[in-house]
């Protein structure tokens, strides 16, 4: 503790200085009181490491509280090889090994849902620090193959991030893949100008780094929630 | 529905209370929650903190979203909404059950606002659908959105492109 107190002045005439003229005591005032201070002050710097040394410690130990749903069970993730980016490469889970994948099943003419996942994506991706958000990924999967073909699914999640990656296919495997991630998914009649919406299960699902599925997140997890959840996934 | 804090619902007593009945500008300047200028109806509604998301080029479809504000006396609603840039829109609800979002007209009753209640579009619930967007809604622009209720008649506002 010593060692955090000023050097005395060599004319430093001792504890007795420290009366004042009238002989009366002050407080803080001599050099002694300074050096009375700076133990003080010392002291609290040192607890104040020591609280937050600790609470560092105890927070690295509590298990993270997920936002989302966790799933149990350790089974790889469902393939997605039927399915294929714009340049035609097929999806190929392995490739993110070690890294989180969100994976959205939706349409690029959808005017709610799908663009307000995709944005809070992007912002969870940019709340994260850049390790993780390097091994961050997401593939939107069309529920919409009619209007919807690879390179036009990139290009809409693209805008969100241009690391986010869009895939298509044949409407039997994107029915098998949605059954395979427990999505629901159907067209709805087409209005009169031939447009029509389609009703889908609005869940991010994320695969962590172990490749199977582990959280699963309603549309409305809101981009802070989310980054804390793949925070900790990649942890 | 948001309801407005205490110290706006003090500040509307207090101009009921000086003017003897609701006065727009004590409205307004109670609830400070939107800039001065917003058209507000001669009944005393609003629509404020209109918004819409930056579209990919790809799609032309938009969501407005926003809020309309009843500081009238009358219960009101919302019956259309109309904008330069699109051509239809169609006022939907996002209903999610079971994970499993799909969209709906509006009722109605969905759209029906109390005096001294808001009626909130936000995403994942309420929302203005624009369809046949003219192009691309880019980050900062401002989009004009007409909100035509039954009883305070065409409010127009310009809706703040933006990501949230």
């Amino acid at each position: 503790m010593t060692d955090l107190m000023p050097p005395r002045s060599s004319g430093d005439p001792g504890p007795d200085a420290n009366d004042g003229p009238s002989g009366r005591r002050r407080f803080n005032d001599g050099p002694s009181g300074r050096r009375r201070f700076t133990v003080a002050l010392g002291v609290v710097a040192v607890a104040a490491v020591g609280v937050v040394a600790a609470l560092a410690v105890v927070s690295s130990l509590r298990p993270h509280l997920y936002t989302g749903t966790v799933l149990q069970g350790d089974e790889p993730a469902p393939s997605l090889a039927e399915l294929a980016y714009g340049d035609g490469t097929p999806v190929d889970l392995a490739d993110f090994d070690g890294e989180v994948v969100l994976v959205f099943f939706g349409y690029t003419n959808c005017p709610d849902v799908c663009p307000t996942t995709m944005a809070d994506a992007a912002a969870a991706v940019g709340l994260l620090d850049d390790g993780d958000a390097e091994r961050t990924n997401l593939v939107m999967v069309s529920v919409d193959p009619d209007r919807d073909d690879a390179a036009k699914v990139g290009e809409y999640v693209g805008f969100f991030d241009p690391g986010f990656r869009g895939a298509s296919g044949p409407v039997e495997a994107i029915d098998r893949a949605a059954s395979a991630y427990g999505v629901f998914y159907q067209l709805n009649e087409p209005e009169a100008d031939g447009s029509y919406l389609v009703d889908h299960t609005g869940t991010l699902m994320g695969i962590g780094p172990d490749g199977s599925v582990r959280v699963i997140w309603s549309s409305d997890v809101g981009p802070e929630a989310l980054a804390a959840d793949i925070a900790a996934l990649l942890s | 529905m948001t309801r407005r804090d205490p110290a706006a619902i003090a500040g509307f007593a207090v101009a009921l209370g000086l003017a003897g009945g609701l006065t727009l500008a004590g409205c307004g300047e109670a609830t400070g929650a939107a800039p001065a200028g917003l058209p507000t109806s001669a009944t005393g509604v609003r629509v404020a903190g209109a918004w819409i998301r930056p579209t990919p080029p790809i799609t032309n479809v938009a969501a407005f979203y926003l809020r309309v504000e009843n500081g009238g006396s009358d219960a009101d609603r919302v019956v259309a909404a109309s904008s330069p840039r699109c051509a239809e829109i169609e006022i939907h609800q996002t209903t999610t059950v079971d994970g499993v979002a799909s969209m709906s007209l509006a009722s109605d009753e969905q759209l029906s606002v109390e005096p001294g209640h808001d009626l909130v579009f936000e995403p994942n619930g309420l929302h203005v659908m624009c369809l046949g967007l003219d192009e691309p809604v880019v980050e900062g622009e401002a989009v004009p959105l007409t909100v035509q209720l039954e009883i305070a008649g065409s409010l127009t506002v310009d809706a703040v492109a933006e990501n949230r």
